[in-house]
């Protein structure tokens, strides 16, 4: 009983010293983006260097509103990926390859955002199987090339599931996006994986994407 | 978990900053979406799945129901989703709805205006 208390007593210590450490440290800024009035965002398909094809889409399927609720006018995925291809561009290594000013020409966004996935899918140990994500996100400034943001993204679904465990805040917001799923047969693991990987990543309290325009007009 | 540690704390100096904590917390997750996003991107990870993964048909029904909740709910529908369904409606060859919609995006998001301009060039300059 006494050892019991003991343990809780610490665990209860370890707690709060998170939740002091969280608040505590200081997020980082990012000047280049604060400097350069960023609204609308094209998100270009992303080069993925994984052995997992359909991490390409899924990815593309889920940055939208992750990106929205932080505050930017996200061009629509679909129609951009579908007019790139219309004019002769299948590939998304082709897509990163475009030169900024053919894409200024064509969408005039503020800011492009550019990812490498260099993971997605499932890892297989010892007793254990879990998704997994790798990824580098960067924003770069339209008009200049500049990087204006970037994010190294690293999703372990094992973290995750303690922390759902905890009926934490993770655990609130995949459930949130699983009442969101249409009924359909498709798999759905990697989309919610992948919801959850970029809403975490973007929402960073230490190196998340800075709040943006749209929430900042909305919130005056 | 952290609840149970919670409650078993017997010093309340300890308990009340991390109730507190984890209010915050709990008030933070709960905060609705400032758009309504809706089955957006289901139906896009559905649309990228494969051609015949969903039909035009289905997809407008899912976003139309959606700009409905959205009002319902006095919320504004997310960016990007009535560009979608442009392109839903012109691809099907109703040049009327797709450009009713570019307009209402516009109007809504008027930083969609160049965008729009360029992508639904076609559409924009269709008279009925």
């Amino acid at each position: 009983m006494g050892r019991l208390n003991k343990l809780s007593r610490s665990a209860c210590a370890l707690a709060v010293l998170a939740i002091t450490l969280v608040a505590c440290a200081e997020p980082m800024r990012f000047e280049a983006l604060e400097q350069v009035n960023s609204v609308r965002i094209l998100v270009l398909p992303p080069q993925n260097n994984s052995p997992e094809i359909e991490g390409t889409y899924t990815f593309l399927s889920t940055i939208s509103k992750p990106l929205g609720e932080r505050g930017y006018y996200v061009y629509p995925v679909g129609v951009v990926d579908s007019y790139i291809k219309a004019n002769g561009v299948t590939l998304p290594q082709e897509m990163n390859q475009i030169p900024l000013d053919k894409l200024n020409a064509q969408f005039a966004p503020d800011a492009i955002l550019y990812t490498d996935i260099d993971y997605f899918g499932q890892k297989f140990a010892l007793i254990d199987s879990y998704a997994y994500i790798d990824a580098n996100l960067e924003l770069v400034d339209a008009a200049t090339g500049n990087t204006l943001w970037q994010k190294h993204m690293v999703y372990d679904e094992r973290q995750n599931r303690q922390q759902q465990g905890d009926g934490g805040a993770l655990g609130q917001i995949i459930g949130a996006v699983l009442v969101q799923m249409i009924a359909s047969a498709m798999d759905d693991k990697f989309f919610n994986t992948s919801s959850m990987a970029n809403m975490t990543a973007l929402n960073d309290p230490i190196n998340g994407l800075p709040v943006g325009p749209l929430r900042q007009t909305q919130e005056q | 978990m952290i609840w149970c540690v919670t409650l078993s704390c017997k010093q309340k100096i300890r308990r009340l900053p991390l109730a507190v904590g984890m209010a915050a917390l709990a008030a933070a997750c709960a905060t609705p979406t400032h758009f309504h996003w809706g089955d957006y991107e289901p139906v896009l990870y559905r649309f990228y799945e494969s051609e015949e993964g969903i039909s035009h048909q289905e997809q407008i029904e899912l976003l139309l129901n959606d700009i409905d909740k959205a009002q319902s709910e006095g919320k504004k529908i997310a960016p990007g989703i009535n560009l979608h369904l442009a392109m839903l409606y012109a691809d099907m060859g109703d040049m009327a709805s797709a450009k009713r919609f570019v307009e209402i995006e516009r109007e809504l998001y008027p930083m969609s205006g160049q965008f729009s301009e360029k992508v639904f060039a076609k559409v924009l300059a269709w008279e009925g």
